[in-house]
Formats: C-alpha cells, structure tokens, sequence
C-alpha cells in the first residue's frame, strides 16, 4: 500500500510537472492579456503531433525535436495574436470567448480532418525503460520529460526576470499604461507573451507525446486540468501555477489508487469549482 | 391585463414570424412526400437548437451571464425523460416536463454557488458543472453509466404513447410545439418588468441594487427558465433519438458550444437572433456531417471545423451576430419598445 | 424638525486604511445637506455605506426613526424611498434613455404603459424629453448627469444621495441643474449633495457637514463652515495667518 502510495506521489510530480507548461502558458497569456484561452489544449495538441510527425517521419527523437515544436508553435501563436486576438482584446467578454473558442474548434477539428479521428503512439527505443530504486519504479520516459519540464520552467524564469524583453512582458502584465509610457511596444509584447504560451504549452504536448497516447481531439482534457492548475495556483501567478501543477498531479494520481479511474478526473473538477468559490484569488494568487 | 398580454403577443407573431412558423409546419409533411429525410431532420435540428439557444439567451443575453455547461442541464432532461419512460413507463409527452422542471430545481441549487462568481469565472465554473456531471453519469449504474440508455422500438398501437414514429417528420411538429410555447413565455418575461430588470442586471449589477432589484432573486429566475427550456429540449431530443449516452448528451461542443453559437451567430441583443443564429449555423454543419464526412470518415472533424470559421468570421466581423448587422443596415428595425403606449 | 437619517458613529476600515472613522450627524426633512470635504475624505465610502453597498465595522444608521440602513440589504433600500446617483455616472448603457427611467421607475409600478408614462414625465422634468429614444451611452456628461436624478427620482425617493453632480459642468449647467434641484427639495424630497465646486454646494445646502481622512471636522450653516478654521486648514493643508 505505502508502496502504491509512493510511487503514485512520484509519478503525480513527474506528470505534474508537464500538465504545468500547459498551465502556465495560460497563466501567462490571461496575466498579459485578460484572455482567456480556451484553445491552450489545442495547442498542446500541435506541438505533440508535430513531435510525433517528425519521429515518424524524419527519425528525430522526440527530446531532440523539442526547440523546432517550439518554434513553430510559437510563429503559430504570433499569427493567432496578430489575426484574431489583437482584435478582440478591447471587445466584451463575449466576443473574446466567442473567439478563443472558434480557435479551439478550427485547431482541433482542422487538424482532425487533417491527420483522421485515430489514435497514435509514439514509441521510442527507451519507451519502456524503467528504474528500479527498491520498490519506487521510475519510467525513463517520464523521468525525461520531467527533467525538461523544469528546464523548461527555469528557461522562462530567467527569460522573465533577467531580460530586457521579459521584464518587459511582466511590466505589461501589471500595469499596461505606465509600460507604454516608458517605451514598452504593448502590441509586441502581446504577440511574444501569446507566442511563449502556446509554445510551452507546445513543449507539453512534446514531452506527453513520449508515454501517451496521442489523439486529435486530446487538447479538451488538457485544457480543463490547465484550467484547473491554474485557478488553484491563482490566474495572475505563472509559476505559482507550476507548483499547483505538480499537486494536481500528485492528487490525481493519488486519488486513482482510490477511486475508479474516470472519477480522477471529477476530483479535480471538484477542487476547481471549490477553489472558485472559496478562494477565487487561489493559493498562491493575485486577485480576481 | 391580459389585453395587454394579448397585444403584447401581437407584437411577437407578426406577419414573418406567422409565415416563418407556418412554412415550419408544412414542411413536414411535404417533405415527407418528397422523401427527403435529411432536410427534415435537419429543420429538425434547427429547432431543437433554436429552442436551446433561446433558453441560453435569456441568461447570456439578457442577463449578462455567459454560460457554457448548459449541456449539464440538457443531458438532466434528457435522462430524466428517458428514465421516466424506460423504467416507469411514463410517456414523454408528460415526461420531458418533468425533466424540465428537475432541471430548473438543479438549476435552483446550483445557482447559488455559481452567482458568487461573475464573468469568465462563472463561464468557467459551468463548463466544470457540465464535466462533473458527464463524469458522474458515465460510472453511474443506474442511469446505464458509460453505455448509455436504449429506449425499445415499441408496437404501432403505443406509437402515441411513446411518440415514436419512422423518420423525422412527425418530430418537427413536437419540435415546433414546445418551441411555439417556449418563444411566448420567454417573450411574456422579456417584455415585462422581469426583463427589464434582467436587462439592468446585464448592464450594472451594482447599480441595479441601488434602484431596488434583488439581483440574486431575478438571476435564479432567469437561470431556473433557461435551464427549465434545456431540460425540456433534452427530452425532445430522447423523444427522436431514443438513445443517450454521457458523452452525447453532456458533450461541451455538440451541446453547450453550439447552443452558444446559435445565439452568437444570430445575436445575443436581440430576441430572435438565436433563432436565426440557429437556422443558419446548423444547417451548414449537418450538411458537411452528412455529405462529407459520412462519405469520407477520414474527413471527421469538417463538420466542427466549418462551425468554427463561422463563429470567428462573426465574433471577429459582427460582433452583434447576424441580426445586429441587419439593424445596423436598416433591414430590421430595433424595436424600442414591445407595444404601443403614447 | 424631523430627523431623517441618523448617521451614528459609522467606522468604516479597508484592511489597515481607516475611510471613516465615527462619523456622525442627522439629516433633517426637506433640508439639502452638503457634504463635503478634500479628495480621499471618505464622502463616497459614507453614501456606499448608506446605500448598503458597503457595510460599515461600527455605527448605525437609523432612517424615518425607524430603519437601520446597515442591517437591509441593498436593494430595500430603494423601496424605502432613498434614491442615489453614482460619481462615475452609469447609466444602463445600451438601454435607451427612457428605458433607464422605465427601469427605476418598476420598482413601484409593474404595468409598462404606467412606467413609461411616468418615465415620459420625469425625463420631462429633467429636460431630457427630446432624447428619450437614444441609447444612453450617447449622451453628453450633462444629459449622463440628467439621466443619473431621473433613474433617482424614478423610485419616488423622500431622500436623495447625489453625489458629485456639478463636476464636469460650466456655470451655466451648474446654475441650471441647482435650480433643478432646489425645485425637488421644495416638494419635499430632502437632499445630502457629496460635491467639490463650492460655489454649488454653499449656493443650495441648508446645512454643511465636512469630513477629512474619514472624520467629520465640521457642521453648520455655510457662511459658519466657510469661516471655520479647522475647515480651511483641511482644504488647504496648513495654518492659516
């Protein structure tokens, strides 16, 4: 039983720790922003087939192919900026939804048309490689990801805090006008923050790609765990929603052992809408 | 009084609304002559979501809360109706009813957790009430958990009592009857000092307080209806179906989306915009359902996709949905007020 | 004379910033009372607690004798008969400028024709007959300020809270809109004015209460409050020679 426990903990961080890129693209878009994207799953969903394309396609190993995912991902997310919401940044709330929705149903359901309704694996040679220490079993693959997931995390905290163009981004985010005022281009530093929150979001559905299954239509579970994380770790706060990822994880894992398996995932709908009535500002949160 | 009323509805069945609905009600048996089962099924559709995406309205719209997980309220109909005449052997036509009203008393006790919330929160917190209950309803026995609920096909003497008939045209007259009582309540309320208040509610919550509206009261009454009408349009559904299952009934896209879209579409600030909305945005999907990708499986996905150019060529261009864009060019005229009173 | 509302010792605190600190005076009917006092001194933070949109950590409010304003719930206030105007002006904007009125104006009737009747008269009143079908996110700052006394006095109010009605206008409006005002109070609806344009406020107040960092400093007639030192060291930060 202890040993269940241990090893659901370990591998509800592991996972955790990737369900947080996708969490804090969100975060940052919505505390750049004020939007909400709905569509954050979907590209998740690009980054793990585009992933899945070129291993099948050119070989590449899928950890190897994670700065171009990123890239691509990230131009994708400009022009979703630049096209849709740039144009909806000063409508009311339900033109923004409108919107963000109808990103989610053109990415998903293109790529659906595109690729099929099937389902794919994409098994590497390490896929099913784990580590033993005692009773605590480690998957290669997960171990992996996790490693680049807070690689990931450190990458943004340096590029937020350190540089010119990240501090400037969290300017924008805290107070749009004074930003302009000392010289801050908003419209670019929109662009960037969208870019850099779909792209992690991307690096996510990457790293997913090596132990899940992989489905057009994935990016809808995602986004509701996203969704998740986020409001428990508080909307304004992006690494405040890394932590929070890393316990959804453990609690969803946790709570597998516990009850039966679809009913995991109620359990983190039931935190999220405790967490929106009790403590909207969330744990580590700025306001509401 | 209810001179007023009768005047007042004057106003509603106009001469296009008359001839709208009529053209509705001999449709069906002339396609039925025609043997034309698709554009039957697909008026069908029109006014299922039509009237879902009223009853969404008069909380989006009017009220100013937007909601996504009025699929929750539309699988509890539909469960509700199919359960009542599975296991009790309850025909619908008293059945979806019930639903209805099971429906506005969940809706009842989930609006007061949900009316804490404003804005994205509160959209948020309806798509997880949606979710939750897919989930619960997919491990649950009773209600056939992930498989779903089967109603038999019965013998032609308790075709009545189990409203079922071969092919979709007897359903668009159901489909017409609750939507014709549904448009008259909903306009009895916006037309009053009800929707007045829901209208002030939408444009300043505070405000509305300082000039006595109980806000809370007025938003669990516009929540309650809209949620009664889902449930009933959930029963409708059972009634043509005769099938349901969790991810159907509860599905964010098919039901809370495109009932969303149908009001977007057609226009949230105006009374028949959903139905327009509706009318146009449903046709276009079944036909690339229907026409592409049943015959190009490889294809699934267009038909939501094509939904989803729609919506953003609207939300990005007409922001006030279809009839907004009419008003602004003079072809429709924004009524000021419901009747004539100088 | 009759007191119509008893503010007594209203403290009212925002985590550590104390907005109103024990603040008390009586509002007597059919009088105008100006309230006033430098930015921040808490005049808006006093009509939020009135109007039951804030509650207050101490104090009562006792209205017609009677009701404690900080134990009812906001919206019975309005049926009490206390009507408000917003600082910010907030008109229901895409509502048209008589459905504004018609809105207010169900909180006693529920017959449309009988609420757009007296909505028609009210806008009459008010000078804003003319734009009555216009959306009332058109109008100028001076037909905004209009709308915001005719969606008061549409709940057939005995008390009005206007708060900050004559900025934003030239002599001309201000003296137009005093005049306005002076013809309600004289059919006995009795006034408390929040307002910074002093000319205004000395013009038609009755009686003057001044706060400063949340505590009242003064109370009288105009001409008393205007020679109070105490009052002139507020307004202008320091003594006096």
């Amino acid at each position: 039983m202890l040993e269940d426990v241990v090893n659901a903990s370990i591998n509800g961080i592991l996972l955790g720790s990737v369900y947080s890129l996708i969490a804090m693209g969100l975060a940052l878009i919505w505390g750049v922003m004020d939007v909400i994207n709905f569509a954050q799953g979907d590209y998740m969903m690009l980054g793990a087939f585009i992933t899945y394309f070129l291993f099948i396609g050119l070989g590449i190993d899928p950890l190897l192919s994670i700065p171009l995912t990123f890239v691509v991902v990230f131009l994708t997310g400009i022009l979703t900026q630049r096209f849709v919401i740039d144009r909806i940044l000063e409508a009311p709330l339900i033109s923004q939804i409108a919107a963000t929705f109808s990103i989610l149903l053109i990415i998903r359901f293109g790529a659906e048309a595109l690729i099929g309704p099937y389902t794919f694996r994409l098994v590497t040679g390490y896929a099913d490689y784990v580590i033993r220490l005692g009773f605590i079993i480690l998957h290669y693959t997960k171990l992996l990801a996790f490693i680049i997931s807070i690689l990931t995390v450190i990458s943004l905290y340096i590029f937020l805090t350190r540089t010119f163009l990240g501090t400037a981004i969290r300017a924008t985010s805290q107070n749009r006008i004074a930003a302009q005022l000392v010289g801050v281009n908003i419209g670019r530093m929109y662009k960037l923050a969208f870019g850099i929150g779909v792209g992690i979001s991307a690096i996510g559905g990457a790293l997913l790609s090596t132990f899940y299954p992989l489905h057009p239509e994935m990016g809808g579970f995602f986004c509701l765990l996203a969704f998740v994380i986020v409001v428990f770790g508080g909307f304004g706060s992006i690494f405040g929603a890394f932590f929070s990822g890393i316990i959804i994880g453990v609690v969803q894992m946790l709570s597998a052992l516990f009850v039966p398996p679809t009913l995991k995932d109620a359990i983190a709908f039931i935190i999220f809408i405790l967490v929106l009535l009790f403590r909207p500002t969330g744990i580590f949160g700025k306001g509401v | 009084m209810s001179k007023m009323k009768f005047s007042v509805l004057k106003s509603l069945y106009s001469p296009p609304m008359i001839v709208f609905l009529s053209l509705i009600f001999i449709s069906s048996p002339i396609l039925e002559f025609l043997n034309q089962p698709f554009i039957a099924n697909t008026i069908f559709m029109c006014l299922l979501y039509a009237i879902m995406a009223m009853a969404w309205n008069l909380l989006a719209g009017y009220t100013g809360y937007l909601s996504f997980g009025h699929a929750a309220f539309f699988g509890l109909g539909a469960y509700t109706t199919m359960i009542l005449m599975l296991y009790y052997d309850i025909t619908p036509w008293i059945g979806i009813w019930f639903g209805g009203l099971l429906t506005a008393l969940s809706a009842l006790a989930l609006g007061f957790p949900l009316f804490r919330l404003r804005s994205h929160w509160f959209a948020l917190a309806t798509i997880a009430v949606a979710e939750t209950f897919k989930l619960v309803f997919i491990v649950w026995p009773y209600v056939g958990a992930a498989y779903g609920l089967q109603s038999p096909i019965v013998a032609p003497e308790k075709s009545l009592w189990y409203i079922q008939y071969a092919g979709p045209f007897i359903y668009i007259y159901i489909a017409l009857i609750i939507f014709v009582i549904e448009l008259t309540i909903l306009y009895l309320i916006i037309t009053s000092r009800t929707g007045y208040y829901l209208m002030a509610i939408r444009e300043d919550e505070d405000v509305s307080k300082t000039i006595g509206i109980n806000t809370l009261k007025y938003k669990m009454f516009s929540l309650m209806v809209s949620a009664f009408f889902t449930g009933i349009a959930g029963g409708v559904y059972v009634i043509r179906f005769r099938f349901i299952d969790p991810f159907t009934v509860f599905n964010l896209i098919t039901i809370s989306i495109y009932t969303a879209v149908g009001g977007i579409i057609g226009g949230v600030y105006s009374f028949i915009g959903p139905i327009i909305g509706s009318f146009v945005f449903i046709p276009l999907t079944e036909y690339v359902r229907v026409f592409i990708v049943a015959r190009l499986p490889e294809y699934y996905g267009l038909h939501f996709f094509s939904v989803g150019i729609l919506l953003l060529v609207i939300s990005l261009l007409y922001p006030a949905g279809i009839t907004g864009y009419l008003e602004r060019k003079g072809y429709l005229k924004k009524r000021i007020l419901p009747v004539k009173v100088e | 004379m009759e007191s119509i509302l008893e503010v007594e010792n209203i403290t009212k605190k925002f985590g550590g910033l104390v907005a109103l600190d024990k603040v008390s005076f009586k509002v007597y009917e059919n009088e105008v009372l100006g309230l006033i006092g430098p930015n921040g001194a808490g005049k808006t933070t006093l009509f939020n607690v009135i109007s039951g949109l804030y509650r207050p950590d101490e104090g009562r409010i006792i209205y017609l004798g009677r009701y404690d304003l900080t134990k009812i719930p906001p919206h019975e206030i309005p049926k009490l008969g206390i009507g408000r105007t917003f600082q910010v002006m907030r008109p229901l904007s895409n509502l048209t400028v008589i459905e504004n009125v018609m809105v207010s104006s169900f909180l006693r009737r529920s017959e449309i024709s009988d609420v757009y009747n007296i909505a028609k008269r009210i806008l009459e009143r008010v000078g804003l007959y003319e734009k009555r079908f216009l959306k009332a996110s058109l109008l100028n700052t001076v037909e905004k300020k209009r709308l915001e006394l005719a969606k008061a006095l549409a709940i057939e109010p005995r008390l009005l809270l206007l708060d900050e009605v004559a900025a934003g206008l030239n002599p001309v409006e201000t003296s137009e809109f005093l005049d306005l005002l002076k013809s309600i109070n004289r059919e006995g609806i009795s006034i408390i004015m929040v307002e910074h344009v002093m000319r205004a406020v000395m013009n038609i107040s009755d009686r003057i209460v001044v706060l400063h960092y949340g505590k009242k400093i003064a109370e009288g007639a105009p001409q008393d409050i205007a020679n109070d030192r105490n009052v002139i060291e507020a307004y202008l930060g320091g003594a006096i020679v």
